[in-house]
């Protein structure tokens, strides 16, 4: 249908490739055509358009929205908007006592949850001037360790899944799958554990724990040459990762990058071993890294810490020795290790027999300790450790009571976020998947 | 790599003005007023070597009574080849913009974006000053310690309720409302009431 407007546009500008002439019939066109490399040289580049992807899309990694201005299929420019899964969690924890603080810490990264509850209780440790004993040490290691080859799984899964690997995902889920049940068999849980707290951890692993942790080394040992035969050699894997989500070193320092994105520019940047916590200078391990610093680098090193977790979690078993998991400061722990037998029953009646009884003051200090809590010295520390994903430190804050002034969170996935302009403009937008999932955000870290 | 390392406060406190250290906790912290806020972190940078950014987090440093009128603004950065941290703080009083470090080390944008929206503070020389977590409606400034968890107010918290909240106990005793609720001048506390 041809409307008044479209006839004055085509009388006012003649087309440069069909002239015309008037004829008794109408306008009457010729077109002529044209080479294609002088149409192309004709055509202006500013066609640019911006493209929304997310906040709900398979392959953002998460409720991550990222809006790109494209020209053809180059992106000019990238941001990222984030905040979707923001719960207000630094802020709740002010209005607990430090103890209640861990089960909130722990829904952070929710794929890093023992790293969490590791570092926030460090912090608070450092604040009170105690130290975990050493066999609640060496559980945390073990348990961290743990946690670090399931996230890695799930980085791998999701990511092969947004590159359209289907199989890397389903593997990498069901390896996962074996990290949760362990998990769930140590802690109780398969996520949000709340299992490490100030002072030590909430109980002594169950019986049966070091043939379960063996099985699981097993499994792991025969399952993860697979990736090897269906990633690490593959070609579309390569030609999808190699050279792509390029950040030097320098850009990495500058927006504060840590993690596998930082090892991947050449920095044997790992607080394990430059600062290292929890005995970690007693472990022996190595620190993968590579220089390429692409997309295909950081998936191999992703894949070499895995090898070197369970390197760790060996040696955990050989140093855990009997002995206490919680400090003896009765101004901490609680008086009841309240723990539950074989049999389905706990030991609690046993300790309510006996501060209901016998102790009235024992049981006002159990009450007290429970439900305000305990008093942590005013001040502030910055505890950082290795999650798998880089730095995460907690920056605490206390006024003397039993609740924490400010809690702030240097979380890895909110800093390395940062940097995802800085991967994917200049490239393709096909890319820009690719780099975001090499990053490797948890949306629930960087929101908080 | 030490995070607050005494030598590198040390020396800080020597290259700028009206700086002071402080050591708690085997952690240093080098303070230094808001006019020398951007003087003391090129300092760090140029002349400490600290070339790696690490984190800028805020505090409400207002004490009960007092909210809101103070807050402190900690920045952490890293020197290799050691990787020691410094650890620099300012306090900046109730309307005064925080100067931005954000040309020092880009990667303190988004954490003084962050701190902008969540504590109120204004930020001057920043790039970007937009907003970053908070939908653009949102009103008032989440981790200030005067900020209302308004929601508990006038929904019903799902879960187990705080003792006394479900209305069973004697009338004579005292309500006590759930952390973050304000008092009874609010108004009514629930949907139902």
């Amino acid at each position: 249908m041809t409307t008044d407007t479209d006839r004055t546009r085509h009388d006012d500008q003649p087309d440069p490739y069909a002239s015309a002439r008037e004829t008794t019939e109408g306008r009457v066109y010729t077109v002529t055509g044209g080479d294609w490399d002088t149409v192309l040289e004709d055509a202006v580049h500013d066609e640019r358009i911006v493209i929304n992807l997310g906040p709900q899309h398979p392959s953002t990694h998460g409720v991550l929205r990222l809006v790109l201005e494209l020209e053809g299929e180059t992106v000019t420019e990238a941001r990222s908007v984030i905040g979707y899964l923001h719960t207000g969690i630094e802020k709740n924890t002010e209005y607990r006592n430090w103890t209640q603080g861990v089960t909130f810490v722990t829904r952070m990264d929710y794929l890093a949850p023992l790293f969490n509850e590791a570092a926030y209780c460090m912090a608070v440790e450092k604040l009170l001037g105690v130290e975990a004993p050493r066999r609640a040490q060496v559980i945390r290691v073990l348990l961290m360790e743990i946690n670090r080859i399931g996230s890695h799984l799930v980085c791998l899964a999701t990511g092969g899944m947004e590159l359209g690997a289907l199989t890397a995902m389903t593997s990498g889920f069901r390896e996962r799958e074996e990290v949760l049940h362990l998990l769930e068999f140590l802690t109780g849980l398969r996520m949000n554990h709340a299992f490490i707290r100030p002072g030590g951890v909430a109980q002594d692993l169950p019986e049966g724990y070091h043939e379960r942790i063996l099985d699981f080394i097993r499994v792991m040992d025969s399952r993860l040459p697979d990736y090897d035969k269906l990633l690490t050699g593959q070609t579309i894997w390569h030609k999808r990762l190699r050279g792509i989500g390029y950040l030097p070193l320098d850009g990495c320092l500058q927006l504060g990058v840590t993690g596998p994105v930082l090892r991947s520019a050449g920095l044997p940047w790992d607080l394990r071993k430059v600062e290292p916590y929890l005995g970690y200078e007693e472990y022996e391990f190595d620190v993968p890294t590579a220089t390429e610093a692409d997309c295909y680098a950081r998936y191999l090193l992703r894949v070499e810490e895995i090898h070197q977790s369970l390197r760790i979690i060996r040696q955990c078993l050989d140093r855990l020795e009997p002995g206490p998991v919680m400090v003896e400061n009765k101004k901490i722990a609680w008086p009841a290790r309240l723990t539950i037998g074989p049999d389905g029953l706990g030991n609690s009646l046993e300790h309510v027999r006996r501060i209901m009884g016998q102790s009235m003051e024992a049981l006002i200090h159990h009450f007290k300790l429970v439900t305000e809590g305990f008093d942590v010295p005013a001040g502030q520390v910055y505890v950082p450790v290795e999650s798998p994903r880089g730095e995460l430190g907690y920056h605490v804050v206390s006024d003397g009571g039993t609740r924490p002034m400010r809690v702030h969170v240097r979380e890895p996935s909110f800093v390395n976020l940062q940097a995802m302009p800085a991967m994917c403009e200049g490239g393709m937008v096909a890319d820009v998947i690719a780099a975001v999932a090499s990053l490797d955000p948890v949306m629930g870290g960087v929101d908080r | 790599m030490t995070a607050g390392s005494q030598r590198l406060a040390e020396r800080l406190v020597e290259l700028v003005p009206d700086a002071s250290a402080r050591t708690a906790f085997g952690q240093t912290i080098a303070q230094v007023p808001v006019e020398r806020w951007v003087e003391a972190a090129t300092v760090a940078r140029d002349q400490l070597g600290c070339v790696a950014f690490d984190w800028l987090g805020a505090e409400d440093a207002g004490r009960p009574g007092a909210v809101g009128e103070r807050h402190a603004v900690t920045l952490h950065v890293l020197a290799p080849p050691a990787w020691d941290g410094l650890l620099l703080r300012t306090e900046l009083p109730d309307g005064v913009p925080l100067p931005s470090v954000a040309g020092v080390w880009a990667g303190a944008a988004w954490h003084e974006r962050e701190v902008a929206e969540m504590f109120g503070v204004e930020l001057s020389g920043h790039p970007d000053p937009r907003r970053l977590l908070l939908p653009g409606e949102f009103a008032g400034h989440p981790l200030r310690k005067d900020f209302v968890l308004a929601s508990r107010v006038v929904r019903p918290w799902p879960g187990r309720l705080e003792p006394g909240e479900d209305g069973t106990a004697a009338p004579s005793r005292r309500r006590l409302a759930p952390p973050g609720v304000p008092g009874p001048e609010w108004g009514l506390r629930r949907e139902s009431e």
